[in-house]
């Protein structure tokens, strides 16, 4: 008796596979969960498309950023003005693609301090343990203890407003979380059983970091740097919004923002279009983010 | 039991002087005299040397440090610069108004979240599962001011259902505990979802599967519960979240609570009130913490036997022996 | 297959069920036949993978879909067609006509719940009974399993592995199920405590005459549990008969390998006997017989055609085109 067997569009995918041959690597899973992933995709192609306008905002931008035009001022979108106009009648399309440039560099900047200072403590207190690791995570459980936001306002306003003074900021209210989240991405490879076994076949030590430690925690702490982008920008706009941190006419989207809240009944456009880029910006990063957690971690599908 | 829970709250004591160091160095290490700030501009040097000395500015930073300790614990925050009242006095009038917006907040969150976040996990890979994920990721991209204008533009510009700013009665809160919330959502709704994905795979629901029980008590009584430890400490996380977010909500709609406070009091440098508001925050943030933290023990058997076992004191010895002797009697 | 005296509690009735998962489509069970008749214990004995839990779980109706599709067959659980019953019929034969004891213990009850209540969750759903009533018998459950009633309000972590399984068990048996199906209920427990809790469940069956399905790898639970045997290679049944049948005269290569590798006291042998070479990849399964790569006594027919489960003397079935062949 023959076995039953029906051709579905999954049998005819796994047959067209086989032919070539079955060779499986973490990475080529990953990368495979990643592209198969549709919200990771349209995360990685927005930030892509802002990564472009931001290099080419002085081509693509209509206006310079911070050139006034009291007549025209309050306009609303148009087809000289894609986003309308603001009260000195400076383009705001073009505002926000100057935007793109300061926003994102600015927050690769925070989470490139936050990395280096958070992160690298983190990895600190997790790989050499004992007193090392107590005392760095009592200081930052200090520090955790006050909320993110507030920490990083009360910083801009001991500092004073300025570029530095707000990446300090929030470096300092991100270190926090990205350590624990470094130190408990170290923690779960220093315990775990393959290295326990590599130990016991007498691999050196830094070869285990090399070939176990780098390879299985990048993937946790490229997670946690996209995770930050989106937090590091939404921070910025908050504190824009109350007036600490960049100082005007900088084109940041928490600015743009912040200096339309006083028209936003009568001229909605004003905020609104910022306002959307901040959002798209972030979604895209979240979502990217995920994307790869969900690459990165087999288990949880 | 007692031995547990005295121990966690003794742990409040260093974290509370680690904030307070953290709060002493943002004024230390700003530029400019308060003194500066107390005095009108024709003040005179014999004045502000007086008040040098008064403040304590004259001595060193440690000696300083030590006085704002003690003046902390004895409730003297310091006299705000701009209204001349004691801090803690204005804090505690302001209190009540933030607590009410955010536990409101914590409440519409987990009100919304967990419900949605288990169902788009019992439903996973459905149009319901999308819809849920989508709205909580466009929410949380939402910076939480941005989120706000949009509310006011709705329900107060366009709709005049609710008043925009200020505090005129009950309606007041809903926006301000709508944006937070909402905004923190996202949250609730991810924690949910991924807890209980994990949760639905266990055997123990497949037993509950063989012995005929229904698909919503499954999820309900089975699955909800052992869901339910890494959503507390998600709420215990947000409290933080949703206190900054007072910060910035407060100063959108005008709220008078401690966030407008100290967003006032950053725009006047304002320091005492600045300091003390944080320090007050703080305080709430790390408390919730630690009664998220005991109740645990609570929801977790495993904990609270073991718990009950290492630690057992009088008490325990004594509820053993009467559980022991109903026991017996039945 | 065999005579029928009275409605069998089960007839499975060329059963097929695949997983279609994103790697391909894992072939688990193969048209797989039998029945059980009432009272009767049925051994079910295969490799790991072979698909036997996936065959107990269509019994119960519990797969997970997706993946795994039920691809053709039926199954019928005392005269009723389980494809076709809705939900709510089912969950109604869940726990009192069917009910199941799961591999393993330690994650089959529920963490944050008293084990007495799991107990009286299953007779509160199905004997129309108040909450004390159902509070009262699952006490008696736990005596009839060997446990004291006082560890009612304990959480499943305060016991023993075996310990855990005998509250599993009361579970199983507390609607008075007539078919039990057992998958592998003494796998994860230490050898000692094996020996009990199967002891205890051949009791409690002989009391109380119900049907039980017997899942496992271990031949010598087989001996002691069942009264029919069915092996099963690959998600087939490849021999299917009486003790006496599988034990005396075992016809399939495979069972013959099988029997060969259970050490043995009065046989004088320096090494055992593996069966060579690895369980076949389900999701690739061979049109000819899927046992042949292993086989000892294959022939050039076994390459190309796969041969059907024939009756070789009355209820011993084997699926190989040489069985009989040498013994007859």
């Amino acid at each position: 008796m023959a076995k039953i067997k029906t051709p579905t569009p999954a049998m005819v995918r796994y047959a067209k596979k086989h032919k070539r041959p079955k060779t499986y690597s973490p990475t080529r899973d990953a990368v495979k969960r990643f592209v198969r992933n549709r919200n990771a995709i349209v995360g990685f192609i927005i930030i892509m498309l802002l990564l472009v306008i931001a290099i080419l905002a002085g081509v693509i931008a209509p206006y310079e950023y911070q050139a006034q035009d009291y007549a025209a001022a309050f306009q609303g979108p148009s087809g000289a003005h894609l986003f309308g106009t603001d009260n000195y009648g400076r383009d705001l399309f073009s505002r926000c693609l100057y935007g793109a440039r300061y926003t994102l560099l600015l927050a690769l900047g925070c989470v490139i301090l936050a990395f280096l200072t958070g992160g690298a403590l983190g990895i600190i207190a997790g790989y050499f343990g004992g007193t090392v690791d107590t005392v760095i995570m009592r200081c930052m459980d200090v520090l955790q203890a006050i909320p993110q936001v507030l920490l990083a306002i009360c910083i801009t306003s001991a500092l004073g407003n300025g570029v530095p003074q707000m990446l300090t900021a929030i470096m300092f209210s991100s270190m926090p979380i990205m350590s624990k989240n470094c130190r408990a991405a170290i923690l779960n490879v220093r315990n775990a059983d393959y290295v326990e076994a590599s130990r016991a076949i007498g691999v050196s030590e830094g070869r285990m970091i090399l070939k176990h430690m780098i390879p299985n925690t990048v993937g946790m702490m490229v997670i946690y740097v996209v995770g930050l982008m989106g937090a590091s920008i939404n921070i910025m706009a908050s504190l824009s919004y109350l007036g600490v941190g960049l100082v005007p006419p900088t084109p940041e989207w928490g600015l743009i923002l912040s200096e339309a809240k006083g028209y936003f009944t009568s001229f909605p456009h004003m905020v609104l279009f910022p306002a959307l880029m901040i959002l798209i910006t972030i979604l895209a990063f979240n979502m990217l983010g995920d994307g790869l957690r969900d690459a990165l971690d087999p288990r949880l599908k | 039991m007692l031995k547990f829970i005295a121990k966690r709250v003794l742990f409040l004591i260093p974290i509370m002087l680690g904030v307070m160091v953290i709060v002493f160095a943002i004024r230390a290490i700003t530029p400019g005299n308060p003194v500066d700030s107390l005095l009108s501009e024709d003040a005179t040097e014999e004045q502000r040397a007086e008040l040098t000395a008064e403040l304590g500015l004259d001595q060193p930073l440690p000696v300083q440090f030590v006085r704002y300790v003690g003046d902390a614990i004895t409730g003297d925050l310091g006299t705000s610069y701009t209204t001349k009242q004691p801090v803690l006095q204005e804090l505690l009038t302001r209190l009540p108004i933030s607590l009410i917006v955010c536990f409101g907040a914590v409440a519409i969150g987990v009100l919304l979240g967990v419900p949605l976040g288990t169902l788009s996990a019992v439903k996973q890979y459905s149009w319901t599962d999308s819809v849920v994920r989508i709205l909580s990721m466009v929410f949380a991209a939402t910076p939480q001011f941005c989120l706000g204008l949009v509310l006011i533009m709705v329900f107060s510009v366009q709709l005049h259902w609710l008043p925009s700013v200020g505090l005129s009665g009950p309606a007041s809160f809903i926006l301000p505990m709508a944006t937070i919330g909402l905004s923190s959502l996202a949250q609730y709704t991810r924690i949910t979802r991924s807890s209980m994905l994990e949760v639905i795979r266990q055997d123990y629901i497949r037993t509950a599967r063989a012995k005929g029980q229904t698909e919503f008590a499954i999820t309900t009584r089975h699955a909800l519960r052992n869901a339910f430890i890494p959503i507390m400490s998600q709420i215990g996380n947000q409290v933080g979240h949703q206190l900054g977010g007072a910060l910035i909500v407060e100063n959108v709609f005008g709220m008078p609570g401690v966030g407008k406070y100290i967003g006032d009091a950053i725009t006047a440098r304002n320091f005492p009130a600045i300091q003390g508001g944080v320090l007050m925050l703080a305080l709430i943030f790390t408390i919730v913490n630690l009664l998220v933290d005991l109740s645990f023990a609570f929801i977790n058997p495993r904990l609270k036997s073991s718990i009950m076992n290492s630690k057992a004191g009088p008490i325990e010895k004594w509820w053993k022996a009467r559980r022991k002797k109903t026991a017996d009697v039945a | 297959m065999a005579e029928h005296k009275d409605t069998p509690i089960v007839e499975v009735e060329n059963l097929t069920v695949h997983y279609e998962t994103d790697d391909g489509i894992v072939e688990a069970v193969n048209n797989v036949s039998f029945h059980i008749d009432k009272g009767e214990v049925l051994g079910l004995v295969g490799e790991t993978g072979a698909g036997k839990t996936t065959i107990a779980l269509s019994l119960m109706k519990l797969l997970p879909v997706p993946p795994s599709h039920v691809v053709s067959g039926t199954v019928r659980l005392d005269g009723q067609d389980v494809g076709v019953l809705n939900e709510h019929h089912m969950r109604r034969l869940r726990g009192s006509t069917v009910s199941m004891i799961f591999q393993d213990p330690m994650t089959a009850l529920n963490p944050v719940k008293y084990v007495g209540d799991q107990i009286a969750e299953v007779i509160l759903l199905h004997d129309k009974c108040s909450k004390k009533d159902a509070m009262l018998k699952a006490c008696e459950m736990m005596k009839t399993v060997g446990i004291t009633p006082e560890r009612y309000k304990e959480y499943p972590h305060q016991f023993s592995g075996g310990m855990k399984q005998r509250i599993v068990i009361a579970i199983a048996l507390a609607c008075q199920p007539e078919l039990l199906i057992a998958d592998e209920p003494t796998t994860a427990l230490d050898v000692t405590i094996q020996a009990q809790v199967l002891e205890m469940m051949k009791d409690l069956q002989r009391e109380r005459g119900m049907a039980m399905l017997m899942i496992t790898h271990d031949l010598g639970i087989v001996a002691e549990m069942c009264d029919k045997c069915a092996i099963i290679y690959a998600g087939e049944i490849v021999e299917y008969g009486t003790l006496e049948h599988i034990f005396d005269h075992p016809l399939h290569p495979y069972t013959v390998g099988l029997m060969e590798s259970i050490p043995s006291l009065d046989k004088d042998v320096e090494r055992l006997k593996p069966i060579p070479g690895l369980m076949i990849d389900p999701t690739n399964l061979p049109q000819h017989c899927s046992f042949c790569e292993r086989c000892a006594r294959k022939c050039a027919r076994c390459e190309q055609d796969d041969p059907a489960l024939v009756e070789v003397e009355p209820g011993h079935w084997v699926k190989c085109f040489c069985a009989g062949k040498e013994d007859a």
